[in-house]
C-alpha cells in the first residue's frame, strides 16, 4: 500500500470530518502534481509524511482538545479516587490500623484527609484482589440528590444556553454542597463514629456519581463553543 | 464595547491577501503555495483550513466545492473568494496599519 494512502487514512483519524474531503484531496493534488515530478518519490515521500504529521498535530494539540483531555483526566482521577476511597473504608476490618489523630480529624468533618493516608495508596493492590460488593457503592440518600442534582442542570441548559463558565461554577457548586452539609453536621453536632458511616456516604457517592455525567456535558460545551464565556 | 471579531490577526490577513491574488484559482494547495512564494512562510494545510473556516465564520470569505478531480482523489476543490465585507476589512486594517507605521519611532527603518 502507498505511503499517500497511509497518510490519508491517518488524517481521516486526526482532522474534523467536514474538512477531511478538502484537507485529503489538497494533499493528494500537492503530491502527485507538485511535488512528485519535482523532488522524485522518496523525498516527495518524506516531505508527504512531514506534512500529514504537522496537520494531524495542528489538529490533535488544539485548545479545545486539550481542554477536554485536562477535565477527562480529573475527573477520572477523582472518580476512582472516590471509589477506592470508599470500598477501602467499606472493608476495612480494624480501624486501630489508623491513628487515633486521624479519627479526631475524621470527627471534626476532615474526611479528606483520607486521601493523604498512606495506607490508602499502600492497599491498592490488595483491593483489587478482593471481591467487590457492588451495593458498597449504593446509598438511597445520595442517589436520589445526585439524580435531582443532574435533572436541574439539564433544565437549565435546556431553558437558558449555559457558558462553559456558568457551567463549571453550578456543576462544581452542586457536588461540593454534599460535603459542606455534611463537614457542617460534623461540625455543629456531636457525631459519634458509628454515625458518621452515612454521613461520610452522603459527602463522597454524590461526587462520584455526579463527576462523570458532569464532566461528559462539561466536554461537550467545551467541544461545540466558540467561546469559554458565551 | 468594540467588536473583536471583527479585527483581523496577522495570518488571517496574509491568507486573505492571497486569496485576493489568486483571484478565482484560491483554495489550499495554491494559498500554501502563494504564501510559501510570497513571505517565504512554510504553513500546513490545517492552519490554512483552519483560517479558511474562521474568516468564513466573520463574513470575510465565501466558498464553493468545484467538480470532483482525479489528481485530488476524485474529491472537489474547496475554491474561495473574498467578500465585499473581507474586502472593506483588508482596507481597513491596510488603514491601521499605515497609521502606526506613521506615528513609529523612524530609527527602526533607518537600522536597515
Amino acid at each position: 500500500m502507498s505511503i499517500l494512502i497511509w497518510c490519508k487514512w491517518l488524517l481521516r483519524l486526526c482532522i474534523p470530518n467536514h474538512l477531511n474531503s478538502d484537507i485529503c484531496g489538497d494533499l493528494e493534488e500537492e503530491y502527485i502534481t507538485i511535488t512528485l515530478p519535482i523532488y522524485g518519490k522518496p523525498k516527495a515521500d518524506r516531505l508527504l509524511i512531514k506534512h500529514t504529521m504537522e496537520i494531524c498535530t495542528h489538529f490533535i494539540f488544539s485548545t479545545k482538545n486539550l481542554l477536554s483531555f485536562l477535565v477527562s483526566v480529573v475527573a477520572v482521577s477523582i472518580f476512582f479516587t472516590m471509589a477506592i476511597s470508599v470500598f477501602w473504608l467499606s472493608n476495612l476490618a480494624d480501624i486501630s490500623v489508623l491513628s487515633d489523630a486521624f479519627w479526631q480529624q475524621w470527627l471534626a468533618g476532615n474526611t479528606y484527609q483520607i486521601f493523604f493516608e498512606t495506607l490508602l495508596w499502600q492497599s491498592i493492590p490488595q483491593i483489587f484482589a478482593q471481591p467487590i460488593d457492588w451495593s458498597m457503592w449504593l446509598y438511597k440518600p445520595a442517589l436520589i440528590y445526585a439524580l435531582i442534582a443532574y435533572y436541574f442542570l439539564y433544565k437549565v441548559c435546556v431553558i437558558t444556553k449555559l457558558s462553559i463558565i456558568k457551567y463549571l461554577l453550578i456543576a462544581l457548586t452542586v457536588i461540593i454542597l454534599p460535603y459542606f452539609f455534611g463537614t457542617a453536621l460534623f461540625l455543629f453536632m456531636d457525631i459519634k463514629m458509628n454515625e458518621s458511616g452515612p454521613i461520610v456516604a452522603f459527602m463522597w457517592l454524590n461526587t462520584l456519581y455526579l463527576i462523570i455525567p458532569f464532566s461528559y456535558q462539561l466536554i461537550s460545551k467545551i467541544k461545540t463553543s466558540n467561546s469559554c464565556f458565551l | 464595547m468594540a467588536n473583536k471579531q471583527s479585527y483581523l490577526g496577522e495570518f488571517e490577513y496574509f491568507v486573505l491577501l492571497s486569496i485576493l491574488q489568486l483571484d478565482r484559482e484560491a483554495y489550499g494547495v495554491t494559498i500554501r503555495a502563494q504564501l510559501k512564494k510570497a513571505i517565504d512562510r512554510d504553513v500546513s494545510l490545517g492552519a490554512i483550513y483552519s483560517t479558511i473556516e474562521r474568516l468564513e465564520k466573520k463574513g470575510f470569505i465565501q466558498s464553493r466545492k468545484s467538480e470532483a478531480l482525479p489528481e485530488r482523489g476524485g474529491k472537489p476543490k474547496r475554491l474561495v473568494k473574498v467578500t465585499p465585507k473581507g474586502n472593506e476589512e483588508l482596507l481597513a486594517t491596510k488603514k491601521r496599519t499605515d497609521i502606526m507605521w506613521e506615528h513609529a519611532n523612524c530609527n527602526v527603518l533607518h537600522d536597515y
